[in-house]
């Protein structure tokens, strides 16, 4: 206890200094810039923005920057969603529901500001939580072995593909195309090129941050031609900004619930902002002594699910910084920022490179203060944002990113993956096959690979010893009551089963 | 047969069926088993075996807002790949100030004044951004 505190304040040490500080501060700038923009959401913009962390100068500010960036996205998601009914990002999906009825009543001010401060409260709170349990997670994880890595992988895998509410098959899909696609490259094992086809630029495997910006930042500005039409602001009826008393009382215990509850489902790997958001969403309607009024404008529909998507943000960086294994798509792409920084997560990251885990850890408190203070005060300004017309967004997007590709390793190659994973992402979204799965399995694809066979060397060749261990054994266990259960109620609910179409921004 | 193809799930998973065939290959050929153990293709080809059935199952799914492609997103496509491919010989300037006003004009359906007026603007900014602010150094002007 009294060692993490000092580590904290070590991590605060760090986070205060002044270009650190700056980091944060753009980050934040930029992420709830994006955010704010429909139709952009975290994936989008920290796949877009990656490459200008590139250029910072230290690796501890990159990550900053980088961390800085999905928190201003997850704040700036929530205004589009109360202004515009249009969310900014998907986790913020439930927050239109009671967040635009609140708005058409003139409530507006209270919907953005306790949004603000129920994603402030969660998100400390979860942060000082994050301070605590990630060491214990990665003093965990030193005692892993090759069966415990391979089996933690399928069950991340596996419950990225089934957790998110869209069709089991299609995840699934997208995770074994995954798998495929990050094993080119040269086998770490043998030394063998696979699949590379005698390409040189391939030896080294597919360039994950171009393939990323291109099926979730490209991907999504195709996507979006075909979505026209005006947006209606409901800016003249923001009113008030602070709630009143009785909305404070009402807003309280959603707020509490959701921190907790978005705490735990973000650790899951799978789980994350959208699944903590709508799972505070039914939990607080099913406590309310007025259910009725959900859906037409109760604060606790936005205090909630706002307060859950903001802890759900902090806790997955659990999975993705001490065990290595990014828990769904936003911290995939994170991933890639650490990597392009020479920084490998995993449970040694805390002895290799405690600046950086500390660092990160501490920024994520300065960053919640600062979020605070640029979406409560400044709410307006971000407001005249969405009058920037549509027709302007679209290409200074696409030349952010088109530019930002090539200032990565100056590499004509990679502008043209960028194309060809946006023609894919555009195809994959048309045809509801989220490529958050994908990204997953793309990254642990190698681990998966060079475990599996590391814990077929140990057990000579047999597979028995993935289940012959404890914790193996357990998580390979849970990992087959999901897959069976998945199964079985898709088969039952045979083909007139319907299902939600994935959002990948 | 056409009229399977305006289902994108029809198309995405004939692609990706393809896809699986070549990595499938090479993953034979690769081997399952060395002399020391695993080979490189064996978690590849399991990969491949696990995903026929499943695009057999997804091709076979009904939602209810099914989704058709339209011309708009397949044509910039097109234009996009276009423009990858002559970046190497005529560097950025020419062919971004071309895609931005082709953009600008056919997909957000404004007059060429504004598509050229946005594309000036928007290389310009990339410009004192990525290279005079980050030094990346980007060749602007054709290489010969």
């Amino acid at each position: 206890m009294l060692n993490s505190l000092e580590q904290i304040f070590y991590g605060l040490s760090l986070a205060v200094l002044p270009q650190n500080l700056l980091y944060a501060f753009m980050g934040c700038v930029l992420g709830t810039l994006v955010g704010v923009l429909p139709g952009l959401g975290p994936i989008t913009t920290i796949a877009v923005l990656l490459p200008l962390t590139f250029q910072a100068s230290d690796p501890l500010g990159a990550i900053i920057m980088l961390a800085s960036i999905y928190y201003g996205a997850m704040y700036g998601g929530s205004t589009t969603s109360i202004l515009l009914r249009v969310p900014g990002e998907a986790a913020s999906v439930i927050t239109c529901i009671d967040g635009y009825e609140m708005a058409k009543q003139g409530r507006a001010g209270p919907a953005l500001s306790i949004a603000a401060i129920g994603s402030f409260i969660a998100g400390t709170g979860s942060v000082i939580a994050l301070s605590f349990v990630g060491p214990a997670f990665a003093k965990f994880a030193v005692s892993f072995g090759p069966p415990e890595y391979f089996a933690l992988a399928i069950f991340g895998l596996v419950l990225s593909a089934t957790i998110g509410g869209g069709s089991p098959a299609r995840g699934f899909c997208m995770v074994l195309l995954g798998i495929l696609f990050g094993l080119v490259g040269t086998d770490t094992v043998t030394g063998v090129e696979r699949f590379a086809m005698g390409v040189p630029a391939l030896a080294d495997g597919i360039d994950l941050v171009p393939l990323l910006m291109g099926l979730f930042g490209l991907g999504e500005i195709l996507y979006n031609l075909e979505q026209k039409g005006e947006l209606s602001v409901l800016t003249s009826k923001i009113g008030r900004l602070l709630p009143n008393r009785e909305e404070w009382k009402e807003s309280a215990g959603a707020i509490g619930r959701g921190s907790v509850l978005g705490f735990l489902v973000g650790l899951i790997p799978g789980g994350g902002a959208i699944i903590g958001s709508l799972l505070s969403y039914s939990v607080e309607k099913k406590l309310s002594k007025t259910p009725e009024k959900f859906g037409r404008g109760a604060i606790a529909g936005v205090a909630g699910p706002e307060s859950a998507n903001n802890a759900a943000a902090s806790s997955s960086f659990v999975p993705l910084l001490t065990l290595g294994l990014p828990g769904n798509a936003v911290t995939a792409v994170l991933f890639a920022g650490l990597l392009i920084q020479n920084v490998q997560p995993g449970p040694l990251m805390l002895v290799k490179n405690p600046d950086i885990f500390w660092g990160v850890i501490a920024s994520m408190y300065v960053g919640n203060v600062m979020l605070l203070i640029l979406n409560l005060p400044l709410v307006g300004l971000w407001v005249q944002l969405l009058r920037v017309p549509v027709w302007i967004l679209g290409p200074a997007v696409l030349l952010v990113a088109i530019f930002g590709t090539y200032s990565l390793r100056s590499n004509w190659t990679d502008v043209s993956l960028l194309m060809i994973a946006g023609g894919a992402g555009y195809v994959l979204r048309k045809a509801a096959l989220d490529a958050g799965p994908f990204a997953m399995a793309f990254i642990l694809a190698n681990i998966m690979d060079t475990s599996l066979r590391q814990a077929l060397l140990m057990g000579d060749g047999n597979i028995a010893i993935i289940v012959s261990r404890p914790l193996s054994a357990s998580i390979i266990g849970v990992t087959a009551v999901v897959v069976i259960y998945t199964v079985y109620s898709y088969f039952k609910a045979g083909r007139a089963k319907k299902y939600e179409r994935p959002d990948n921004s | 047969m056409f009229r399977a193809l305006e289902r994108p799930v029809n198309v995405a998973a004939i692609l990706i069926a393809a896809v699986a065939v070549a990595f499938g290959i090479a993953s034979w050929r690769l081997g399952f088993w060395t002399d020391d153990g695993p080979g490189p293709g064996l978690l590849p080809f399991v990969t491949v075996c696990l995903l026929f059935p499943i695009l057999f199952l997804i091709v076979r799914e009904k939602f209810d807002d099914e989704e058709r492609f339209k011309a708009d997103p397949l044509v910039a496509i097109i234009m996009l790949c276009v423009y990858a491919a002559t970046l190497p010989y005529l560097g950025f300037l020419v062919p971004t100030v071309a895609l931005i006003v082709a953009w600008t004009t056919i997909f957000e359906r404004q007059n060429i004044v504004r598509g050229i007026v946005l594309s000036g603007f928007l290389v310009a900014c990339g410009w004192v951004i990525f290279v005079y602010l980050l030094r990346v150094p980007m060749p602007l002007l054709p290489v010969w």
